[in-house]
């Protein structure tokens, strides 16, 4: 029998009922690979205790991290591995990973019983599902035995951002701490709250805007010409309508200001900071499971946000599909003289002008969103390697460390880096205000809902926002379908909640 | 390799009784090499398929409290959450549209620019290479380039569209519904296209020419050659083609979340943009496992469809 012969022979004993089960194979793979992907490491972990160890162990040779990059400052983390290594003896590995799959990645590390990693970089939405695997710091914080190789000075950690991002009430993560104006361990403990981590990337909307523009002689002097008073940079949002409009001048390819009302996170950030200015409750989803974004406040934010975009048309087109890469490269093109994101803005080469900061507008009060990065250690981990992760934690956080890294964009998380960062020359050189300004932002920032499975939570709210936005419907009417559509979700969830 | 051969070659062996087992004994000795030498992958495949489906259809009752909660059995909520809160009929809407209207413009496009280029000149040789470029290239990176183009402020297509004076004012593509649909089908045809145009081309080159010159030696024109001749015995191809594409299309995640992530509003969501975001990012494993199962009921009920359309022609391929 030949070679072909053999095949042919073959090929009719893969049957037609054979290819069937292949295929449905490959259909099974098609329709579960992501499930199954997220199902690989799944297993439930118990709470195990909190207490740190009296003393420290030998130091690990080596401890491993998993970090974001551009979003959390890699980079600035990166350059002091060395000296950590100098000051711990501990040589850390640190994986980099992009946003989307370091979520994925740290979800499926801490649903296993023995998560890859010592250190977890965590983003604030992601804490309230997280709770019960994170180690609680509390202990570790208040005993002199871990605090040896670096001040940890809590106190001085900005309390807003600190208290938003890393204090907890475990089995209740939605409750928030009171009273913000200053850290407490003490309170902290007696409210029932714990401290799952230290804030290492402080993150809050700021305005940017050309200062050269406003700077200009020839601006200054058509803008009084037309409104009757001085071209400053707008405080409030009626100076922002005026300022926004004076220099939307579609001709010159030039527009007032960049919005972020696609779907995505970042116009839940976006109205947020609106809502939270107007005198909603900004979180949107209160501690007591309250939707607050069909308030009065609420909606008319939504409905001067709509504004902005289709009455006052002072931004330019794709705005309602356009997300924080499209906010950046629009600024950075010179298409617009202000704008609203994460990071010190740059201009293109092409583009002669100077940017600087100042604080998001406000209605009745500042609200930018706020949002931070915590360093936080997998409680499956044995304590020796606990007690010093927290070592390495607390190291990263310190002021020295973070002032350290502020030249490459570390956003700090401590009141004194902040006021160090506003006497830097060499920094305010590099990024003008910026400092200064996301400083005060943060203090005056509001955090996210803290909600579990937050992007399925909140992901209406988004589309609701962009249905606004393109007038597919009125800022009330989208609010309310949003607000149904949430509370669905949270009682898919097992969560009870009521819409204001 | 088999008794079969030996045979062949022993006339005492052609001559004996036995020679009725060759019909039947090598038939059924191949069937257990087959499934022999398939078995080793056949494990592997029901093992990582059929077992974690079973857990799939386990957890699809439960809600999975993965990080350190326990697990709680709530039935078919998961089921029914998928349709009141998850929207899981409009995505598979999308999605079953989506796959529709890309593979029917695939085989179109990719039939003609098959039989076209299957002529082998050297142009049609650089032309072939060129055309593994768009689906080598990774779909998050294709989509990636795809979105900054399709900025109505700083892209290249709103930019020439307006230098040539088809448009006025700048297209905002991804703001209004339809626009984004054909932003979506336009760069899936494009990266798709030449992948069903090799798969024809390969097989144009493998055709018999005898049956063409034939045709043609009959009166048959260039069309009715091509329509009557080539087309019908080019239908394997096609058929492998057309199911290896509505697999992958039914697959397609990456640009739906890069150049639209569902919007605008929830009218290009699709239901590997949902999945993404309940499993991936949120790990609401109960949920996910339910809408999982219920898109795989989905594509195991258009299996025999696909796999009658493949058999068939096989078969038609084999008996011609």
């Amino acid at each position: 029998m030949s070679i072909d012969a053999n095949n042919a022979s073959l090929t009719n004993a893969l049957s037609r009922r054979g290819f069937l089960t292949g295929l449905g194979a490959v259909a099974s793979a098609t329709a579960l690979s992501p499930l199954l992907a997220a199902c690989g490491s799944s297993s439930s972990s118990s709470s195990s205790n909190s207490k740190a160890p009296k003393s420290l162990g030998k130091a690990p040779a080596r401890m491993t991290m998993l970090y974001a990059g551009d979003q959390s400052a890699g980079a600035a983390v990166a350059a002091v591995l060395p000296a950590l290594k100098d000051a711990l003896g501990i040589e850390l590995q640190v994986t980099n990973l992009p946003y989307d799959q370091l979520q994925t990645k740290t979800f499926a590390e801490l649903a296993t019983r023995a998560p890859a990693h010592d250190i977890y970089v965590i983003d604030t939405p992601w804490t309230p599902t997280l709770t019960h695997v994170l180690e609680p710091l509390d202990s570790y914080i208040g005993s002199a035995a871990m605090n040896k190789h670096s001040e940890i000075n809590i106190e001085d950690f900005v309390p807003k951002g600190f208290y938003d991002t890393s204090v907890y009430n475990v089995k209740n993560p939605s409750l928030t701490f009171g009273d913000t104006r200053s850290i407490d361990m003490g309170a902290i403990a007696k409210g029932g709250f714990n401290v799952l981590g230290l804030p290492i990337q402080g993150n809050a909307l700021t305005m940017a805007y050309r200062k050269d523009l406003f700077d200009s002689p020839t601006e200054k002097a058509a803008f009084k010409q037309k409104y009757g008073r001085e071209l400053a940079v707008p405080s409030t949002w009626d100076d922002f309508t005026d300022v926004a409009s004076f220099f939307t001048r579609p001709g010159e390819k030039l527009y007032g200001t960049t919005l972020l009302a696609g779907v995505g996170d970042w116009s839940i950030d976006d109205f947020k900071t609106f809502a939270g200015s107007y005198g909603a409750d900004g979180h949107l989803i209160d501690g007591h499971m309250k939707i607050q974004i069909t308030s009065s406040e609420a909606v008319a934010a939504l409905q001067y946000y709509v504004d902005l975009i289709n009455k006052y048309k002072v931004t330019p087109p794709g705005t309602t599909s356009a997300s924080w890469d499209n906010a950046t490269s629009s600024f950075a093109s010179g298409l617009t003289a202000m704008t609203m994101n994460y990071s010190p803005q740059a201009l293109n080469s092409n583009v002669k002008g100077e940017v600087a900061y100042a604080l998001v507008p406000k209605k009745t009060t500042y609200a930018p969103h706020e949002g931070q990065w915590q360093l936080s250690i997998p409680k499956q981990r044995d304590e020796n390697t606990k007690a010093w992760a927290y070592q390495v934690i607390a190291w990263l956080t310190s002021a020295k460390e973070q002032t350290a890294m502020l030249s490459n964009q570390l956003h700090a998380t401590r009141t004194s880096v902040y006021q160090a960062a506003t006497k830097e020359s060499a920094l305010t050189e590099k990024f003008a205000n910026f400092y200064d300004i996301l400083g005060q932002s943060i203090n005056n920032g509001v955090g996210r809902a803290r909600v579990k499975r937050y992007n399925e939570v909140v992901q209406p709210i988004a589309v609701g926002v962009n249905d606004a936005a393109r007038q597919a419907a009125s800022p009330h009417d989208a609010m309310q379908t949003a607000a149904q559509k949430v509370q669905k979700t949270l009682a898919s969830l097992g969560i009870k909640s009521t819409i204001a | 390799m088999s008794s079969s051969s030996v045979s062949v070659h022993d006339p005492v062996e052609i001559a004996s009784p036995p020679s009725v087992d060759i019909g039947h004994e090598p038939r059924r000795w191949d069937r257990f090499t087959a499934w022999l030498l398939l078995s080793p992958s056949l494990a592997i495949l029901i093992l990582m398929t059929l077992a974690s489906a079973i857990y799939v259809v386990y957890i699809s009752f439960h809600r999975i409290g993965s990080f350190g909660e326990a697990n709680t059995f709530v039935g078919i909520q998961n089921y029914r959450d998928a349709f009141t809160t998850n929207d899981f009929g409009v995505d598979l809407r999308h999605t079953a549209l989506f796959v529709v209207v890309v593979v029917a413009l695939e085989l179109v496009l990719g039939i003609t620019l098959g039989i076209l280029l299957a002529r082998r000149t050297r142009g049609n040789g650089l032309a072939s290479a060129l055309f593994v470029i768009p689906f080598a290239a990774t779909p998050a990176s294709t989509a990636l380039v795809a979105r900054a183009m399709l900025d109505p402020n700083t892209g290249w297509l709103d930019y020439y569209l307006q230098k040539l004076h088809l448009i006025s004012h700048p297209v905002q593509w991804l703001s209004n519904t339809s626009t984004a649909w054909e932003a979506l089908i336009v760069l899936d045809v494009w990266q798709w296209t030449p992948f069903v145009a090799l798969i024809v081309m390969a097989g144009v080159q493998s055709l018999p020419t005898d049956v063409n010159e034939a045709a043609q030696v009959d009166g048959a024109s260039a069309w009715q050659a091509l329509w009557h001749v080539v087309l019908p015995m080019l239908r394997p191809f096609i058929a492998i083609a057309g199911v290896l594409r509505v697999i992958q299309a039914f697959k397609t995640f990456d640009i739906f979340q890069i150049v639209t992530n569902g919007g605008p509003g929830t009218s290009t969501e699709v239901v590997n943009l949902e999945l993404y975001r309940i499993v991936l990012k949120d790990y609401n494993l109960g949920a996910g496992a339910a809408i999982s199962i219920m898109f795989l009921v989905v594509l195991l009920l258009l299996t025999p469809l696909l796999l009658r359309t493949v058999g068939k022609y096989a078969d038609h391929e084999r008996s011609g």
